[in-house]
């Protein structure tokens, strides 16, 4: 297993170690202060995620999400990997998508909930939300958020993303809509979210690689890529989806097709907001599981 | 959001309340700029940014079959419908309306000043039929057909790709076809008019047509002053590995782009000079 500075950092900090108070663990692993720090975000692929009926395996997307955990954390076992996450004292909303063609699976809302029980958070303290979130009590006292949504391309911002997903946390998105939502890493800084995520996790199961029409979405544009991607750094993360589909792109169409729009917002978050890294020199990519067609 | 009587009424004239064994179901949703975002989760932007003015919403179910959704937009007027449906589409069909094409259990074309979205949550042989009849219906309830934009029809035709014909208003996406900058460097307004097409010699054209002659010229010499300074001497120049050619005609400002050769800006540049006349 290489080495990773990013992992040393996330060490380094002391929190890993388990300390209580409910601080902005992430926020050291793509701290500015260190010129040669990287993101580090994990790719896991397994090819037998899906069933026979076409739904994702309960106990395959648990073993996904455990292994890119234990991989991003350098822990031994699950369970320090998540008291390295979160501790007991902690509220946390799991900020999760509806989007109805294209949701965030109940499976893995199902994985991450109960290893955050398993780490000790109360249920009373726990909460999955969407477009509910500014009036969920879990959601307005919350220490801390685990992000997760499937990448899928939009009519807009080009891609929805997980620095998107957090536009249900302002009660009006359309004033993150100019210049086709250029600035969307603005809304991480505010009180309601700053510093308080800890985890993200970009579903790749079967992402959207091109969209038509006023509901954007076609089966026939999606594809099993039976990924999750998970990282500490939402834009690191949301780089790397993004690298997958266009890629897609360009192996469907047989040229290159770029996302139109371009997802501007996810590199403007690092260049204009410095919420994180989109540029693949500082991204510490580990792939894991199955390695056909990875398309990066 | 509830339909009032008179979008009831005008919608009612274009859909039917049941096509084969879909029956409509619940009341229509009608839709406006200001609350459009409540039906089309983030898409919104994209037909108000092509004037959106109204959308009718209905849902038809049959027992053991996906819903089929409706959707009619009045785009205000036929520029707009054009340039909507043309947004995203792959390959054009005269099937219905003024255009169409049909993907995998997505039916959407073009009439008048409507642009119409028929979707099947999963496609069967039912559904297809069912998506063609009611797009039949639709089509035959609007009776008169739009003009395509006059600025749509000055792009030369030799070599136009068909499928490629682009008509829009919004920078983005200006910036979305041929990426220059991030910002809106050709101040484009809602009022401005864009058509752009690819041709088989690789060239993008673009048609820029600004509300007036001034704002063109201004326009032109800001960016000679700030962003191209090529503009001065009027021949291709050599930007981030593409060949870019611009030229200024007021009211109207071309560009080319082929990232292989200028070669093909001469005569196409020629075309377009006469057309704009």
């Amino acid at each position: 297993m290489p080495a990773h500075i990013s992992r040393r950092q996330f060490l380094k900090s002391g929190l890993a170690a388990g300390l209580t108070l409910p601080l902005p663990i992430t926020e050291h692993l793509f701290s500015k202060s260190n010129n040669s720090a990287k993101s580090k975000v994990v790719l896991i692929r397994r090819k037998d995620l899906f069933s026979k009926k076409g739904r994702p395996n309960p106990h395959v997307v648990q073993e996904m999400l455990d292994k890119a955990l234990l991989e991003l954390t350098g822990k031994p076992k699950i369970d320090e990997a998540w008291a390295a996450i979160v501790n007991k004292e902690d509220i946390v909303g799991i900020k999760s998508n509806v989007w109805r063609p294209l949701h965030t699976p109940v499976e893995l809302e199902q994985a991450i909930k109960k290893r955050l029980l398993e780490a000790g958070i109360e249920e009373k303290n726990l909460s999955i939300d969407d477009r509910g979130v500014l009036n969920n009590p879990v959601f307005k006292k919350a220490t801390a958020l685990i992000n997760t949504r499937p990448m899928r391309t939009h009519a807009w911002s080009g891609v929805g993303s997980l620095i998107k997903n957090y536009i249900m946390f302002v009660p009006n998105p359309s004033h993150y809509h100019p210049d086709s939502c250029a600035d969307l890493a603005t809304i991480w800084k505010l009180p309601i979210v700053k510093d308080k995520t800890r985890l993200n996790i970009l579903v790749m199961f079967t992402p959207l690689f091109h969209g038509i029409g006023p509901h954007h979405f076609n089966p026939k544009f999606t594809w099993r890529y039976k990924g999750l991607i998970v990282g500490f750094d939402p834009v690191a993360v949301d780089a790397v989806g993004v690298r997958i589909i266009q890629n897609k792109r360009r192996l469907y169409f047989g040229e290159n097709r770029p996302i139109n729009p371009p997802p501007k917002h996810i590199f403007l978050a690092e260049t204009r907001h410095h919420l994180g890294y989109a540029d693949p020199q500082k991204i510490d990519l580990v792939t894991l599981g199955w390695q056909e067609e990875i398309l990066l | 959001m509830t339909a009032s009587p008179t979008d009831s009424l005008f919608f009612a004239n274009l859909l039917p309340d049941s096509v084969n064994s879909w029956h409509k179901q619940d009341a229509d949703e009608i839709y406006h700029p200001q609350n459009l975002h409540e039906f089309i989760d983030g898409g919104a932007e994209l037909y108000i940014s092509y004037g959106f003015q109204k959308l009718c919403h209905r849902t038809y179910s049959s027992p053991d079959q996906p819903d089929i959704l409706v959707d009619v937009f009045d785009m205000g007027n036929s520029a707009n419908a054009f340039g909507i449906f043309m947004h995203t589409r792959e390959n054009v069909d005269s099937s219905f309306g003024q255009g169409s094409e049909y993907v995998q259990g997505f039916l959407n074309f073009w009439k008048d000043r409507f642009y119409i979205s028929l979707l099947a949550l999963a496609e069967t042989e039912d559904t297809k039929k069912a998506l063609f009849a009611l797009a039949k219906y639709i089509d035959t309830h609007i009776p008169e057909e739009g003009k395509i934009p006059s600025l749509v029809n000055k792009l030369p035709q030799p070599g136009l790709k068909p499928s490629s014909i682009r008509y829009f208003h919004h920078y983005v996406w200006l910036n979305s076809y041929l990426y220059l900058s991030n910002e809106n460097i050709f101040k484009i307004h809602d009022n401005d008019q864009i058509a752009l097409a690819r041709y088989t010699n690789g060239t993008t054209l673009i048609i820029i047509q600004y509300a007036d002659t001034s704002k063109s010229i201004q326009v032109w010499n800001e960016l000679s002053q700030n962003s191209f300074p090529e503009l001065k001497i009027n021949q291709p120049f050599l930007r981030q590995k593409t060949w870019l050619q611009f030229y200024l005609q007021p009211p109207f400002l071309i560009v080319l782009a082929n990232d292989d050769s200028p070669e093909p800006f001469k005569k196409l540049l020629n075309e377009i000079v006469q057309k704009l006349k």
